[in-house]
């Protein structure tokens, strides 16, 4: 599709229209380019880039996977909110989706063995669907109080049956978690690269775990997306949640610094809320996660938000004027499966 | 026709809009189906910056307005399909505050650094002019500006006074009305209002409200709110209106500044019987309102409605076409009745503003500059309204209210 010229004459105007070519190629964008697209403090700038880039990535199409989370058992689970969905491990019978999540707070000091039996316990309920659970910091902790090596333990999770791994906000990927990451690519897992941020916080530490998400990305080619991660959600408060436009620009940033290397740049709707997830999707995303799978949906009320079903996911996709396709946790087109 | 001849339709189209030339309907209309959202954003910005330029630092400055959203009453006789805030006549839900809840209201609203109530309710099958023009009187008796009753309920004063419109907007401004409110619009087309509000006013009784404020000199606001059963066609036609009516209002005041001073438009939150409706996203919200500040041109300030949208996309609206954060909202009611629940403290609105690139003012009804009384933590708001800080804000519910057939009677 051919731009429309006010978008190239925005990125001139911010003193970028030499980045203009090279980003609709998708070509990689050195970090002194990116120091400029930061500088510019033009949203609209950085996102038409981005958008540029995602363009010659992956057309219009938006992948999405669809949900079914899981409270495993022996992890305490806090109360959530009403956007959210989950279910008892013993009840995930007949329930379409093309994704299973591990949800809850594992302890600290959670045993390897018992993150086997979860990942175990939700393989053979499902077996149908890949499996997202714990995040690189759970990892690390299940190392430490294992005394196991990170290769060791991604190594049983792996064999016990666990396909990709999780994420947190703010998740980034500092030294450690670009170590796991590596390790995990060398067990033979494919996994999300996480690219945490704080409010005021796109400055050169962000930079660095871009590059060094970059590092990995291009020695293993692992990196299913990039996602980036604010530390604070959607819920929090002005003063201390990052910018609706310091969110797009991580992700433009994000979308001009590994578009080249990864098969999707990803919103979390969940993380960053889901209308401004939909808004996105025209700054460099091409993967929305969020939708999530139901036994029964309850009837929307007016006294509360309501969780976010793959129809109204199809539906932000579509207003913004792209085409939904379901994904599993792989990121393979798959059709959902409710495991009969 | 193919994708080049497209592009450069649009292109055409966008840069007509930033030269400030009019766009005609079925520009807009294509504009809305087919443009790039950053193309639709970077042009409405454009036009913005064209409207309102910098501050002294090069700063573009956004401004907002320290009030509070007053719901005098819930009953109404509208039965709109969307709304979950009102109670129906003779119903144990209505309610109608007391001028204790409201006096209450004012002067915390006041000791908050606001100089502003907007003051909404529903259309009452009873209450006439009189009953109103007393309600206004005791709010103006503090001092502040009263921003008060929709279209829908000064059409529904006139209907029970038996006066003409003109004569019943008099009556209201004689009493203390001193801009009248854009609620009620929805989507202004007679197809719209049927699938949602079949019994509120026509699109022409709304206008015709503001017409005859205009014509009095008096200042309103439109509205809009879509993504509900509306057409795409429909909201073109709206802002068509809209323009329309601005035309006259600025013909009529012989290049002074006159109707409407402000633009918003939101999100619909699906409730009550369109409650199977899925709520539209943000692209959709910001789309429709870049091609809006493309197409009323004659109207010069634009509102961020981070209310509905929450601060993130309200932020992002900045970044198409608006140059007004809008409220505060010391109080709201009626979106929040819906399952929304956004609030802003003065600091935290100050925070959002600077945080998406632009300078914080606190302004006035008529988009005056006014001396912030910057508030910077709820300790220091609850110090200033000589209360607990988990008081503050508090729905309307939590004040002393009389039952609606009580104040009927009064």
């Amino acid at each position: 599709m051919s731009r429309e010229r006010i978008l190239r004459d925005t990125v001139t105007a911010a003193g970028l229209g030499d980045l203009w070519d090279r980003a609709s190629r998708g070509a990689r964008l050195p970090r002194a380019d990116l120091e400029r697209v930061i500088a510019c403090a033009n949203p609209l700038a950085a996102a038409a880039l981005a958008d540029a880039a995602r363009e010659q990535r992956s057309g219009v199409v938006v992948t999405h996977p669809w949900t079914l989370r899981v409270r495993a058992p022996g992890v305490p689970f806090a109360a959530e909110d009403g956007t959210r969905v989950s279910h008892a491990a013993d009840a995930l019978a007949g329930i379409p989706a093309t994704e299973a999540q591990i949800v809850g707070a594992p302890p600290a000091d959670l045993a390897l063995g018992l993150a086997v039996e979860m990942v175990r316990t939700v393989k053979v309920a499902r077996p149908d669907l890949t499996l997202r659970a714990f995040s690189s910091t759970c990892i690390q902790a299940l190392a430490d109080t294992a005394g196991a090596s990170l290769a060791a333990v991604l190594g049983e999770l792996r064999q016990a049956g666990l396909d990709t791994l999780d994420w947190e906000p703010g998740d980034g990927l500092d030294e450690h978690a670009a170590a796991l990451h590596r390790s995990a690519h060398e067990q033979g897992f494919e996994t999300t690269a996480p690219l945490g941020y704080r409010k005021d916080g796109l400055d050169g530490a962000f930079l660095d775990r871009l590059d060094a998400a970059r590092d990995v990305a291009e020695d293993t080619g692992r990196f299913l997306a990039a996602l980036p991660l604010p530390v604070c959600t959607e819920g929090a408060g002005p003063l201390t949640g990052s910018a609706g436009t310091e969110d797009a620009l991580a992700c433009a940033l994000t979308a001009l610094a590994l578009g080249h290397a990864v098969k999707r740049i990803a919103v979390d709707a969940h993380v960053v809320g889901h209308k401004l997830g939909a808004v996105l999707l025209s700054c460099g995303a091409d993967d929305f996660v969020g939708a999530q799978a139901a036994a029964a949906w309850a009837p929307p009320t007016s006294d509360g938000p309501r969780p976010l079903n793959p129809d109204r996911v199809r539906r932000y996709v579509i207003e913004a004027r792209r085409s939904p396709a379901l994904r599993d946790g792989l990121h393979r087109a798959c059709e959902a499966s409710s495991g009969a | 026709m193919d994708e080049t001849n497209d592009t450069a339709r649009i292109d055409d189209a966008l840069a007509r809009a930033v030269r400030g030339e009019r766009l005609t309907p079925e520009d807009a209309l294509y504009l809305l189906e087919e443009a790039d959202l950053l193309a639709l954003g970077a042009a409405a910005h454009a036009v913005r910056m064209r409207l309102h330029g910098t501050g002294a630092d090069g700063v573009p400055v956004v401004t907002y307005i320290v009030d509070r959203n007053v719901n005098y009453s819930n009953v109404c006789d509208s039965y709109c399909k969307f709304c979950s805030f009102y109670a129906a006549p003779g119903s144990r839900n209505g309610y109608v505050l007391s001028r204790a809840a409201l006096a209450k209201k004012i002067e915390e609203t006041k000791a908050l650094g606001g100089g502003q109530i907007l003051m909404q309710g529903g259309t009452h099958p009873e209450w006439d002019v009189a009953w109103y023009a007393e309600l206004l009187s005791f709010c103006k008796s503090f001092g502040i500006h009263v921003h008060a009753l929709s279209s829908p309920e000064i059409h529904k004063i006139a209907e029970v006074s038996g006066l003409s419109l003109r004569d019943t907007i008099v009556h209201l401004r004689d009493a203390g009305l001193d801009s009248i409110p854009g609620g009620g619009a929805e989507v202004l087309t007679d197809y719209a209002r049927g699938e949602i509000s079949p019994q509120k006013c026509t699109t022409d009784e709304w206008l015709a409200v503001h017409r005859e404020a205009h014509a009095l000199g008096m200042r309103t606001t439109a509205t809009m709110m879509l993504g509900h059963r509306e057409r795409l066609v429909d909201r073109i036609e709206h802002l068509d209106r809209i323009r329309d009516v601005q035309d006259e209002a600025l013909a009529a005041a012989r290049g002074e500044d006159a109707g409407f001073t402000a633009f918003i438009c939101w999100l619909f939150q699906p409730t009550h019987v369109l409650k199977n409706d899925e709520p539209r996203g943000g692209s959709e919200y910001l789309r429709t309102l870049a091609v809006s500040r493309l197409y009323l041109q004659n109207v010069r300030n634009f509102q961020s409605s981070w209310v509905t949208m929450g601060p993130k996309v309200g932020q992002m609206a900045l970044w198409f076409g608006c140059n007004d954060m809008g409220s505060t909202m010391i109080e709201e009611n009626v979106v929040s009745s819906a399952g929304v629940q956004y609030r802003m403290l003065s600091s935290e609105i100050h925070s959002v503003i600077r945080a998406a690139g632009f300078r914080p003012q606190e302004r006035n009804f008529y988009y005056e500059p006014v001396q912030a009384r910057f508030l910077d933590s709820p300790e220091r708001l609850a110090e200033i309204a000589g209360q607990d800080p988990k008081n503050l804000a508090l729905p309307a519910e939590s004040f002393d209210q009389v039952p609606a057939s009580v104040a009927t009677r009064r």
